[in-house]
C-alpha cells in the first residue's frame, strides 16, 4: 500500500462527485484537486454543496457517484486509510464539557493512538503552534469562539494530516482571531501540508489561498488559480473614480459618455466600465475636471474572489 | 485589513517535527486503556450528576450505618441481619440501576448533543472500542459506588443468618443487571438524535430500569427468604439458561448499539448475523447441557427447539428485509477468495443472502433439535410424537411466514422508510391470517371460530395431538415452504453472482496494489 510520503499526485483528489438526497442533487458532477503545500479556496453560497463535498471529502458522507482520493486511498474503499492522512475541521464542532483544553487534546491524542512521550509532545507542540499553552488547564466551556476554533485546530493536527479540511474556519471570529487563523493556514501550507478552506469572508481566503473552487447549487462554476479565475472572468477593463462632487452628478455625468459603460457605486466612489485607452483615460479626466467634479482618484480596478462570487454565482439556494 | 490590526508576534511553527515517527518509547500503563474510559472518568468524576448521586449514596450508608447500630446495638437475630443486608443492598442496587444506567444515556447522547462524534468517527476509534469504553467508564462508577457500600455488606456477609455465596451471588447479579441496563442506555440514546425521541427513548430506559429494580428487589428478597441452595442442579441449569439468554440479548444489544454508530454505507449487518448463528449454536448445545445435568425428556428439547426457531425468526425478518445489494464499502470487505466468498456469502448484507441464512438457521435447528431426540429415543413407534411434528411444523412456519412477504416486497426493502414498513407487515400479516377469518365470520353473523388454518397455534396443537387434520396441514405447509422458497430463489441467486463479482473485482484489486507494493518495494523493476 503507498503511503502518503511516497504518493506523488494530489493530496486531495475530487473525481466527478455527485450526491443526492432523494430527488434533489446537492452536488453535481463536482471534480478539482489540492496539490501538496497548496491552499485552496472552496467559495459559494449557502446551500451550494460545500459542506456535503467537504464532508464527502471526510469521509463522512459517501457520494452516489464519483469518488475522492485522499493520498492516492478512496474515500469509498479505502476509509480508515484517507482518515490517517486527513484532518477535518466542521462548521459546527463539539467541545466536551467538564473537560479542560489539555483533556481533551490528551483524548484525541489517544484516540489517533499517539502513546507515551511521544503523546504529551506532541500535545506541547499543537498547544505552541495554536497559542494555546496558557489556556491548558481552562475548562472547554468557558473558552471564546476563537479559542475553541483554534483548540478544534490544533486537534485537527494531532496526527500530523497532509490534508486539511476546514469548513468555515473563520466564521464568527472577531478580526484579530481571523488574521491568527489566516497566519496559522499559510504556515501549514508552507510546512507542505494541503488545505481546503471554506470561508464567507472572501478578502480573507483572497490572501491565502493559491487555487479557488467556486459552486453553485451544487455545480462547480469556475476551478483554477485565483489569478487565472479573475482574469477569466473580466472582459471589459473597470475604472474606479472618486469626486469630490455628489455621487449623483458624477453619475449623471457619465452616463452621457459613450465611452463609459455600466456604472455601479462601489465605496466612496464608483466602478465603471471604461471602453477606450489610456489617451481616452486622460480625456475623461480633463473632462471630469472642466465639468467641475473634482475628480481625486481614477485608476484601473482590480478585480478580487469577491467579483469573481459574484460574477460567476446568481445565489441560487437549491 | 491586516495592516489596521496590531498584532501579538504568533508563535513560531513548531508543529513540523509532529507524530513523524511512532515510536513506542515511554509507553505509560494507561496508554493500554480505552481513550473513551480516561475521557469519561475525567468527566464523570467532574460532573454534577455523579457527584450529587455520591454524595447522596455516601449519606445513605451512613444512615443505614447509624440507624441499625442505634436500633440493634449490632446484636441481631438471622431476620435482622437479612433485613439490614436487604437495606443496604437496595441502596446499591438504586445506586447502580437506578443511576448509572442514565448516566450511560447521557454520555452516548451527548455526542450528538455537544456535535462531537463526527470527530470521533474520524479517529482511530471504532464503534465497538466506543461502546466498550462508555461500558468501562459505566464499570468503573459502579466500582466507586461498590466502595461506599462494600464496607457495611462485609459486615452484613459476617452476621448470622447470611450465606456468603448468597450474598456474593446477589452483589454479582446486581453488578450484572447494571452493565446491561447501561448497555441498554448506551443502545437506546443511539437510535435517534431528535430531542422528542430522545426523551421518548429516555421514558423507555426509565421503565426497563423499573422492571429491573422491582425483578431484581424481588429476586434477591426471595433467595434470601427461601434460602436457595445455588449449586442444586436444577438451581445451576435455570441460572445457565438465564445466563444464555441474557449474553445473547446483551450480544444483540451491543451489536445495535455498534451498527448505529457505524457509517450507513458501512457492513451493519454481518455482526448480527453471526451473533444469530452463535445464538442458534450456544441454544441447542446447552439445551443437550441441561439434558445431561437434569434427565429431561423429548417434549423438553422439543420445546427448546421450538423457542430457537422463533428466537432465530426475528432477527430473520430483518436480514431477509435488507437491502438487495451490498452498500459500496461492504462490497470491498468480500473475501478476494472465491470458495471463501461463497462460503461465507450469507453472512455478508443483503435480503437474498439473508433468506440463504435464515433457511441455514432453522435447518440447524431442526436437525440438531431432531439429532438430540433420536439420541433420547433410539426406538420410537411413531416418527411424529415426543413433539417432533410439532417441531417441524413450527420449521415450516419459520420458512413461510419469514420469506415469503420480503420476496413479493423485494423493491420496498430499498428504501429506509418502506423497508421498515415491509419489516411490520411480517408480523402484521401473522396477526391478520389469525384474526381475519375470526373477524370475516363475526360480521356474516356465524360462530366466532379460532379453529381455522390461518391460526399457527390451533395447527400446532392439531400436530402434537397427532389428529386426523395433522396430515393436511403437513401437506399444505410443506407447499407452502417450497413455494416461498421457490420465490426467493432469483433473489439467492442473484446474491451469490453479486458476491461472486464482488470477490472477483476485489481479487483484481488486490492484484494491482500488490503490482504497486512491488514497484515500490523494487525501483529497479
Amino acid at each position: 500500500m503507498l503511503t502518503s510520503t511516497a504518493f506523488s499526485g494530489p493530496s486531495l483528489e475530487v473525481r466527478r462527485i455527485t450526491k443526492r438526497f432523494g430527488s434533489f442533487t446537492a452536488v453535481d458532477q463536482v471534480s478539482f484537486a489540492v496539490g501538496r503545500g497548496e491552499v485552496c479556496g472552496f467559495i459559494g453560497p449557502n446551500g451550494a454543496g460545500k459542506t456535503t463535498t467537504m464532508r464527502i471529502c471526510s469521509t463522512l458522507d459517501l457520494p452516489d457517484d464519483g469518488d475522492v482520493l485522499i493520498g492516492g486511498h478512496s474515500v469509498i474503499d479505502e476509509p480508515r486509510l484517507a482518515r490517517r492522512r486527513l484532518g477535518f475541521m466542521p462548521d459546527s464542532f463539539g467541545a466536551y464539557s467538564a473537560t479542560t483544553v489539555s483533556e481533551y487534546l490528551d483524548f484525541f491524542a489517544r484516540a489517533y493512538g499517539l502513546v507515551g512521550e511521544q503523546r504529551v509532545r506532541t500535545i506541547a507542540e499543537v498547544m505552541e503552534f495554536t497559542a494555546l499553552g496558557p489556556l491548558a488547564q481552562k475548562l472547554t466551556s468557558s473558552l471564546s469562539k476563537g479559542m475553541k476554533q483554534r483548540m478544534c485546530l490544533a486537534k485537527t493536527l494531532l496526527h500530523d494530516p497532509a490534508l486539511l479540511i476546514l469548513d468555515e474556519p473563520a466564521s464568527g471570529l472577531d478580526p484579530r482571531a481571523r488574521i491568527e487563523l489566516r497566519e496559522l493556514v499559510r504556515a501549514l501550507a508552507e510546512m507542505g501540508k494541503a488545505v481546503l478552506i471554506s470561508s464567507h469572508i472572501l478578502s480573507e481566503l483572497a490572501e491565502i489561498c493559491d487555487t479557488v473552487a467556486v459552486i453553485e447549487a451544487g455545480r462547480l462554476v469556475a476551478y483554477g488559480r485565483v489569478e487565472e479565475v479573475t482574469q477569466g472572468i473580466c472582459t471589459t477593463a473597470e475604472m474606479w473614480l472618486r469626486c469630490l462632487a455628489p455621487t449623483e452628478r458624477v453619475e449623471r455625468f457619465l452616463a452621457e459618455r459613450h465611452d463609459v459603460g455600466r456604472v455601479r457605486r462601489d465605496g466612496r466612489g464608483l466602478a465603471l466600465e471604461f471602453r477606450g485607452d489610456d489617451s481616452g483615460a486622460a480625456e475623461l479626466v480633463v473632462a471630469l475636471v472642466r465639468a467641475e467634479l473634482r475628480p481625486v482618484e481614477f485608476a484601473p480596478r482590480e478585480t478580487d474572489l469577491e467579483d469573481v462570487f459574484l460574477q460567476l454565482t446568481k445565489g441560487q439556494v437549491q | 485589513m491586516s495592516d489596521a490590526v496590531e498584532l501579538a508576534p504568533l508563535p513560531a511553527p513548531a508543529v513540523r517535527a509532529v507524530v513523524s515517527n511512532r515510536t513506542t518509547v515511554g509507553r505509560r500503563p494507561s496508554d493500554r486503556w480505552n481513550p473513551l474510559l480516561v475521557k469519561e472518568v475525567r468527566q464523570a468524576l467532574r460532573g454534577k450528576a455523579f457527584r450529587v448521586a455520591f454524595m447522596l449514596a455516601l449519606v445513605a450508608a451512613l444512615l443505614v450505618a447509624l440507624g441499625s447500630a442505634l436500633d440493634q446495638h449490632m446484636r441481631l437475630t438471622p431476620q435482622q441481619a437479612r433485613a439490614y443486608f436487604q437495606t443496604v443492598y437496595s441502596c446499591l442496587v438504586l445506586a447502580l440501576v437506578g443511576f448509572v444506567p442514565f448516566t450511560a444515556f447521557q454520555s452516548m447522547a451527548a455526542e450528538w448533543d455537544e456535535s462531537t462524534f463526527d470527530l470521533l468517527e474520524l479517529s482511530n476509534l471504532r464503534p465497538a472500542r466506543i461502546v466498550i469504553g462508555k461500558l468501562q467508564a459505566v464499570a468503573v462508577q459502579i466500582m466507586l459506588f461498590f466502595a461506599i457500600f462494600a464496607p457495611l455488606l462485609s459486615i452484613a456477609a459476617l452476621l448470622p443468618g447470611i450465606d456468603l455465596l448468597t450474598a456474593t451471588f446477589v452483589l454479582l447479579l446486581a453488578v450484572v443487571v447494571s452493565l446491561c441496563a447501561s448497555l441498554l442506555g448506551l443502545t437506546l440514546a443511539t437510535l435517534s438524535r431528535q430531542r422528542f425521541a430522545k426523551v421518548a427513548l429516555m421514558v423507555a430506559l426509565g421503565f426497563a430500569v423499573a422492571m429491573a429494580f422491582g425483578g431484581l428487589q424481588a429476586l434477591t428478597f426471595e433467595i434470601m427468604r427461601a434460602g436457595v441452595q445455588l449449586l442444586e442442579p436444577e438451581f445451576l441449569a435455570g441460572a445457565g439458561m438465564a445466563a444464555a439468554v441474557l449474553l445473547l440479548g446483551s450480544s444483540y444489544v451491543f451489536a445495535l448499539a455498534c451498527n448505529m454508530l457505524a457509517h450507513p454505507e458501512e457492513n451493519r449487518s454481518t455482526n448480527v448475523r453471526l451473533i444469530t448463528t452463535i445464538g442458534a449454536i450456544a441454544i441447542m448445545a446447552l439445551v443437550a447441557f441441561v439434558h445431561r445435568i437434569i434427565g429431561s425428556g423429548p417434549e423438553f428439547i422439543a420445546g427448546m427447539a421450538m423457542s430457537g426457531l422463533v428466537v432465530v425468526s426475528i432477527p430473520g425478518v430483518l436480514f431477509c428485509t435488507e437491502r438487495a445489494k451490498l452498500g459500496r464499502r461492504a462490497a470491498h470487505a468480500v473475501p478476494a477468495s472465491r470458495t471463501l466468498a461463497l462460503v461465507t456469502a450469507p453472512w455478508h448484507p443483503g435480503g437474498g443472502r439473508g433468506v440463504v441464512l435464515h433457511l441455514f438457521h432453522v435447518a440447524l435447528i431442526t436437525t440438531a433439535g431432531l439429532c438430540i431426540i433420536t439420541w433420547l429415543r433410539p426406538s420410537p413407534s411413531d416418527l411424529l410424537a415426543d413433539g417432533v411434528g410439532a417441531l417441524l411444523l413450527l420449521a415450516l412456519f419459520a420458512v413461510v411466514y419469514v420469506i415469503f412477504l420480503p420476496a413479493l416486497c423485494t423493491r420496498y426493502c430499498e428504501r429506509f422508510q418502506s423497508r421498515m414498513f415491509v419489516r411490520l407487515a411480517v408480523p402484521l400479516t401473522g396477526l391478520l391470517l389469525i384474526f381475519l377469518p375470526v373477524i370475516l365470520s363475526a360480521l356474516a353473523g356465524a360462530r366466532v371460530e379460532f379453529d381455522h388454518l390461518g391460526n399457527p397455534f390451533r395447527n400446532i396443537q392439531h400436530a402434537l395431538d397427532q389428529d386426523d387434520a395433522s396430515a393436511g396441514i403437513y401437506i399444505l405447509f410443506t407447499g407452502l415452504a417450497l413455494l416461498a422458497v421457490l420465490v426467493n430463489l432469483p433473489r439467492m441467486i442473484g446474491a451469490f453472482l453479486e458476491t461472486w463479482n464482488a470477490s472477483e473485482r476485489n481479487e483484481a484489486l488486490h492484484g494491482q496494489v500488490d503490482d504497486v507494493a512491488r514497484r515500490d518495494v523494487s525501483p529497479e523493476l
